[in-house]
C-alpha cells in the first residue's frame, strides 16, 4: 500500500480497511502491456518465518540476471552503507574479476587470511580469479554442495552482521551455491527491457536456487532515471509482476557513483547529500535490522524474516 | 417477562415523571423574578457552577453546560419580555425598543438552534466496499463550468482521472455552460467526456440537470471546477450507497488549499479557523446525526434513482444543492456526512468575491424558506426541520446585527432609553446570559471557530445580505445565480472601499457615540451606569469594526498558482548528473520551494530537474532554479507537458492523505486571546489608515471594485 493511503486510513482509524489502487494498477498494466509479453510463474508461498533465527548473521546473495546492471557495484556500496550504520557486514565478491592478486585471496589464504581482514577492518574480500585455470578450477569445485557453505562457516566466528554474496551476472556454479547458502536475496536491475524479457528467466532460477524460495528474494533497480519513459514503464511493469518483492527504493542513476570509484573513495563520504547515498542507505536501513544481532522490526525488513 | 416488561413500564413512566417534575422546577427557575441582591448572587452560583463544570471533560458535562446556558438565556429573555420593554414613551424610543427585542429573540433562537447540531455531532465512518470491483457501482462525475479559466479547470480534470475506481466504471464529463472551444478541445485530448448546451437556463442546477439527462451512471459525483478530488474520493464514499438503499447523498467538506480573504488579508491562514469549518467541522456533523446533512453543491456524490424522483437538481432558488437536499429528504432518502477532507479547492480570492457569494447564499436560503419552508410541508422530521430551519435562519442574522450596531448610540448620541430596565439589574440579567454563552460556545465549537469570530465574519457581510435576504422573503423570485470568481491575482494590495464603506460610517457612528458619550460623561450630564455600559457596547462594536475594516486591506496575491505546504522527499537531478536529496516545504503548479541537507551553491537560473516521491511514484519535473538562501531553494518548473502535469497534479492534489493533516497543530480556542487577537487587526488596521493619509498614493490604494455578480460555491 502507498504510504499516502495507508496514512489516510491510519488517520481515520480504519488501517484495515481494503483500499484498491486502481489507478496505479492500470497504469502498471498498461506499462506492461507496452513491453514485451511474459508469462510469469504465480506469485511464491509466504517463506517459513521461523527458518531464520532474528539477530543471526545475515547472508544475503546479490544476483543480476544480465552483466551491466551494477551488481558488483551495488554490493559494494551496499557493505559502505551497512558499515557506515555500524554494522559489520563483509562484501564477498564471488565474480572473476575480482582478483586475489591485489590482495591475499580467501580461497587461497583459507580462514586465517579472512579473520587477518576483517580485523583489519577490509569491508570487501575478493574470492574469485581473474586467470583462466583459477577459474576454471574454483568454478569445478564450485559444483560440491556445500563448497561455498564451507568456506563461509570460519565466517560466523567473526562476529559479522551481514555477509553480502557478490554473486554477480553469470548463471555460473558459484551463483547456484551462493543462492543455495544465502537467506535471501537481491536482484539487481537495470530499468530495460532486456532486464524485463529475462524476469522469467530470473524468477526461475530464484525458485530453483534459492534455499528458501522466491519469498525471500527482492528486485532492486538500479541507476534508475524517472526522466526516460523507459525506466518508468519498466519500473511500473516491474512493480504489477513483482507487487511487493520490488523494493520502493531504486538506485538513482548518479555520476557521483563513478566519480567516486575513480577515485577509490567512499560514494557515502564524497556525496554524502546525493540521493543515491540515500538510496543506499535505505536498502541498509531495510537490511541492517536483521543484519547481526539488532533489533527486530516489522516493515520493509519482513521479507528477510519469511514474510512477503 | 410480564413482570420484566411492567418494571420497563415503570421505569419509562418515572423517566417521564422526573423529566415533567425538572421541567417545571426549570420553568419556575426561569420565570420567577428577582431582586438585584438575589439575582447577582444566583447568577454568580450558576456561573461558578459552570466554570467548575467546564473543568470536567465529557459529554456530560457539555450537555449541562447547555442546559445550564439554555436556562440562564431563557431566564433573561423571560425577563426582557416581562420587566423591561418600556421606553421613554418617544416614537423613537418605542422602534428602538422593539427592534432591540427583536434582534435580541432572533439570537436567543439562533443560540438554541445552534446548540442543536453541537451536542451529538456524528463522527461517521466510511463504509468498505465489496471486495469485488465488479460488484462496485459505475459513477458519473461531473464537473460544470461557465466561465472560470481552462488554467483552474485543468487541475480538476487530471485529478478526476487519477481517482482509484474501476476505468470501466468511472465516467468524467466536463460540463461546459460556457461553450469555449478550448474547453472542448482538452476534453478531447485528455479523454474525458464533454457537455455543453444552447443555453444558460438555470445556471448551475440546468447544466446539471442536462448532463443528468444524458448520461446513465448510477451514482453521480460533482465536483466545482476548481474542487480537485483525491484519489481515494469514490472509494471513501461510494461504499455507503450499498449500505443503505435509502441513502441519496454523501457529501464531503469543502476544504481550500488557497487562503480567503481573511485569512489572506489578516495573516491567519491555518492558525485561525476559516468562516467554513463550523459548518463542515461540526454543524454538517451534528445535522446528520438527524440525518439532516445537506448538499453543498461540490464533493458529494448522489444517487441518481433518488435525484429522479425528485426531478433533478432543483432550481427554484439560487442555492440547488441545500434545496435539492430538502427535497430528496422529504421523499424519505437518506444523507450522510463524512467529515474527511477528499477534495480540495480555492478560496474566493477577494473580499468583494466573497460578499458576492455570501450574498446569493443568503438569498437562496431566505428563497428557500419562503417557497418549500421546512416547518411546513411534508415527510420531515422535527430535528430535520429544526436542522434546516437553524441553517436558514442563521443567514438571517443581517438585520439583528445591525440593530446591535447601532443600538447603543440610541443613548449615547440621543439620549433614547430602549432598555426599560436599571443598568445594574440588566447587568445582573444580561451577563450571565452572555458569560454562559461565551463560556459554552468555545467547548463545543473551539476546534472549529474561535470565539468572537463569528462576529467579525457575519458583520463583514450584514450590510450586503440585509436586503436581498429581506426582499427573496418578500418576493423569491428576485435575483439570480452569480458565479464566484476563483483563480485570479491582485498585482497590488489595496483598500476595498465600496465594501467597506458603510462599515466606515457604522465605525464613524460608533467613534462619535463614544466620544459623545465620554464628553457627556466628563461633565456629568448623563447617568454613569447607562453611560458605561452603553460606552462599553459601542467600544465592543467598534473592536469588531475595526476587524472587518482591517479585512477591507486585500493583500496583493501576486502568485498565480497557490501554493500548498507538503513535506515531500524529492531529489534535484543537476545537468552535470550528479543528483541532490532535497524536501518539499511547499509545492504549486508553478514551482516548489525547497530545503537542502545542505547550503549547497544552486545558481538562479539552473536548469536541473525536480523529482518528487509521493505515493510510491516518482515524479520527474523540468524546473529551473529561481533564487536560494542558505539551504532553502526556490525552483520554477518550465515547459511542462501535459503528462508532466498530470503528474505534478497527482502529486500535488491527488494524494490520498493530501489534505487529511490540515488541521494538526492548530491552537484551541481561547476567549480572551482570541478578542484580543481581533482588537489587533483592528489597530493594525487602522494604522494603515494612518500611513494612508500621509501617502501619495493614497487614491490608488482606495478602490471601488465591482461586488461580484456573475457560479460557483
Amino acid at each position: 500500500m502507498s504510504e499516502d493511503v495507508g496514512d489516510l486510513l491510519k488517520s481515520i482509524g480504519l488501517e484495515n480497511l481494503e483500499y484498491r489502487e486502481l489507478a496505479s494498477k492500470s497504469r502498471a498494466q498498461r506499462a506492461r502491456e507496452r513491453l514485451a509479453p511474459l508469462t510469469l510463474p504465480p506469485p511464491p508461498e509466504e517463506a517459513d518465518p521461523a527458518a531464520r533465527r532474528p539477530g543471526a548473521m545475515l547472508t544475503l546473495a546479490l544476483v543480476s540476471p544480465l552483466e551491466g546492471a551494477g551488481c558488483s557495484t551495488v554490493a559494494a556500496l551496499l557493505g559502505e552503507a551497512l558499515a557506515t550504520m555500524g554494522r559489520r557486514a563483509l562484501v564477498v565478491a564471488l565474480g572473476p574479476e575480482d582478483s586475489p592478486a591485489a590482495s591475499p585471496g580467501w580461497a587461497l589464504g583459507g580462514p586465517a587470511a579472512i579473520a587477518r581482514l576483517a580485523a583489519g577492518g577490509a569491508r570487501r574480500l575478493p574470492f574469485g580469479s581473474a586467470a583462466p585455470e583459477a577459474l576454471e578450477r574454483i568454478e569445478g569445485a564450485a559444483r560440491a554442495p556445500d563448497f561455498l557453505e564451507a568456506r563461509l562457516a570460519p565466517l560466523r566466528g567473526l562476529r559479522l552482521d551481514a555477509v553480502l554474496l557478490d554473486a554477480g551476472a553469470r548463471a555460473t556454479a558459484m551463483t547456484a551455491r551462493a543462492l543455495a547458502c544465502a537467506e535471501a536475496a537481491l536482484v539487481v536491475l537495470a530499468a530495460d527491457e532486456r532486464s524485463w524479457a529475462a524476469l522469467p528467466q530470473t524468477e526461475a532460477l530464484l525458485e530453483r536456487r534459492l534455499r528458501r524460495g522466491r519469498a525471500t528474494a527482492r528486485y532492486l533497480l538500479n541507476r534508475f532515471d524517472a526522466r526516460r519513459s523507459l525506466d518508468r514503464e519498466v519500473r511500473a511493469a516491474l512493480s504489477d509482476a513483482l507487487g511487493g518483492r520490488l523494493l520502493p527504493v531504486a538506485i538513482q542513476a548518479d555520476v557521483a557513483v563513478s566519480q567516486a570509484g575513480a577515485r577509490g573513495e567512499s560514494l557515502l563520504t564524497c556525496a554524502p547529500d546525493s540521493q543515491v547515498a540515500a538510496d543506499l542507505l535505505a536498502v541498509a536501513e531495510a537490511l541492517a535490522p536483521l543484519a547481526g544481532g539488532a533489533r527486530e522490526r516489522e516493515g520493509d525488513t519482513q521479507w528477510l524474516a519469511g514474510g512477503r | 417477562m410480564a413482570g420484566r416488561g411492567e418494571v420497563r413500564g415503570w421505569s419509562k413512566a418515572s423517566a417521564a415523571l422526573l423529566l415533567a417534575l425538572g421541567l417545571a422546577l426549570l420553568a419556575v427557575a426561569i420565570v420567577t423574578p428577582l431582586e438585584l441582591k438575589s439575582q447577582a448572587a444566583v447568577a454568580g452560583a450558576v456561573v461558578a457552577a459552570s466554570l467548575l463544570l467546564n473543568r470536567r471533560p465529557g459529554r456530560v458535562a457539555s450537555l449541562a453546560l447547555v442546559a445550564l446556558s439554555c436556562a440562564v438565556s431563557a431566564r433573561y429573555l423571560w425577563w426582557r419580555t416581562t420587566a423591561t420593554l418600556s421606553s421613554d414613551g418617544t416614537l423613537a424610543a418605542d422602534i428602538g425598543t422593539a427592534l432591540l427585542f427583536a434582534a435580541e429573540v432572533y439570537a436567543f433562537v439562533m443560540l438554541l438552534l445552534g446548540y442543536l447540531p453541537s451536542i451529538a455531532p456524528l463522527a461517521r465512518q466510511p463504509v468498505p466496499l465489496p471486495a469485488d470491483p465488479a460488484r462496485w457501482p459505475t459513477v458519473d462525475l461531473f464537473i460544470p463550468t461557465y466561465n472560470e479559466p481552462l488554467e483552474v479547470v485543468r487541475s480538476t480534470v487530471l485529478a478526476a482521472q487519477a481517482i482509484d475506481w474501476p476505468a470501466d466504471k468511472l465516467r468524467i464529463y466536463l460540463l461546459d455552460d460556457g461553450r469555449r472551444s478550448a474547453f472542448r478541445a482538452f476534453a478531447a485530448e485528455v479523454g474525458v467526456g464533454y457537455l455543453t448546451r444552447s443555453d444558460n437556463v438555470h445556471a448551475k442546477a440546468g447544466n446539471l440537470n442536462r448532463a443528468l439527462a444524458r448520461t446513465s451512471g448510477e451514482l453521480i459525483a460533482i465536483f466545482d471546477c476548481d474542487h480537485i478530488p483525491t484519489r481515494g474520493f469514490l472509494q471513501l464514499t461510494v461504499g455507503a450507497f450499498l449500505a443503505e438503499a435509502r441513502l441519496a447523498l454523501v457529501q464531503t467538506p469543502h476544504h481550500f488549499y488557497s487562503p480567503d480573504p481573511f485569512e489572506k488579508n489578516l495573516g491567519t491562514f491555518g492558525k485561525v479557523p476559516n468562516e467554513g469549518e463550523l459548518f463542515y467541522g461540526l454543524i454538517q456533523r451534528g445535522y446528520d446525526t438527524f440525518d439532516a446533512a445537506f448538499f453543498c453543491g461540490s464533493c458529494a456524490v448522489l444517487r441518481r434513482s433518488a435525484l429522479e424522483q425528485v426531478g433533478g437538481i432543483a432550481t427554484e432558488t439560487v442555492t440547488e444543492d441545500a434545496h435539492t437536499a430538502l427535497k430528496l429528504h422529504r421523499r424519505g432518502f437518506g444523507s450522510a456526512y463524512l467529515d474527511i477532507p477528499l477534495a480540495a479547492g480555492l478560496a474566493t480570492e477577494s473580499l468583494a468575491a466573497h460578499v458576492g457569494q455570501r450574498i446569493r447564499w443568503a438569498r437562496g436560503m431566505a428563497q428557500i424558506f419562503r417557497v418549500d419552508n421546512p416547518l411546513l410541508g411534508r415527510g420531515l422530521s422535527v430535528w430535520q426541520r429544526l436542522s434546516y430551519l437553524a441553517s436558514m435562519l442563521h443567514f438571517f442574522s443581517a438585520i439583528p446585527r445591525l440593530i446591535f450596531l447601532l443600538a447603543p448610540l440610541s443613548y449615547l448620541l440621543f439620549g433614547l432609553h430602549i432598555f426599560g430596565a436599571l443598568p445594574v439589574l440588566a447587568a445582573a440579567y444580561a451577563l450571565p446570559h452572555l458569560v454562559h454563552a461565551k463560556l459554552t460556545a468555545p467547548r463545543l465549537q473551539g476546534s472549529f471557530r474561535f470565539s468572537f469570530w463569528s462576529e467579525v465574519y457575519e458583520t463583514c457581510l450584514c450590510w450586503y445580505t440585509a436586503l436581498p435576504t429581506l426582499l427573496a422573503l418578500i418576493n423569491p423570485r428576485l435575483g439570480k445565480f452569480n458565479v464566484t470568481a476563483k483563480g485570479g491575482q491582485i498585482d497590488e494590495g489595496y483598500f476595498e472601499l465600496r465594501i467597506a464603506r458603510p462599515y466606515l460610517a457604522l465605525g464613524a457612528l460608533n467613534l462619535a457615540g463614544l466620544l459623545v458619550g465620554l464628553y457627556r460623561l466628563a461633565i456629568s450630564e448623563t447617568e454613569l451606569d447607562v453611560a458605561a455600559i452603553n460606552l462599553l457596547w459601542t467600544g465592543y462594536n467598534l473592536v469588531i469594526l475595526a476587524g472587518v475594516l482591517a479585512v477591507a486591506w486585500e493583500s496583493r496575491q501576486r502568485r498565480r498558482f497557490p501554493r500548498v505546504a507538503a513535506a515531500l522527499p524529492s531529489m534535484l537531478r543537476l545537468a552535470g548528473g550528479q543528483t541532490l536529496r532535497c524536501r518539499t516545504l511547499d509545492l504549486s503548479k508553478g514551482g516548489a520551494r525547497l530545503a537542502l541537507p545542505s547550503a549547497s551553491a544552486l545558481p538562479a537560473g539552473a536548469q536541473l530537474w525536480l523529482s518528487v516521491f509521493a505515493a510510491s511514484e516518482e515524479v520527474p519535473l523540468p524546473a529551473e532554479v529561481v533564487g536560494q538562501q542558505g539551504d532553502r531553494v526556490r525552483v520554477r518548473f518550465v515547459g511542462l507537458g501535459l503528462e508532466e502535469e498530470r503528474q505534478l497534479v497527482q502529486v500535488l492534489f491527488s494524494r490520498a492523505n493530501a489534505w487529511i493533516h490540515w488541521r494538526d497543530g492548530r491552537a484551541v480556542d481561547r476567549p480572551l486571546a482570541a478578542l484580543q487577537e481581533v482588537a489587533h487587526h483592528g489597530i493594525v488596521g487602522l494604522a494603515r489608515f494612518a500611513r494612508l493619509a500621509r501617502s501619495p498614493r493614497a487614491a490608488a490604494l482606495l478602490r471601488l471594485p465591482a461586488i461580484a455578480r456573475s457560479s460557483g460555491p
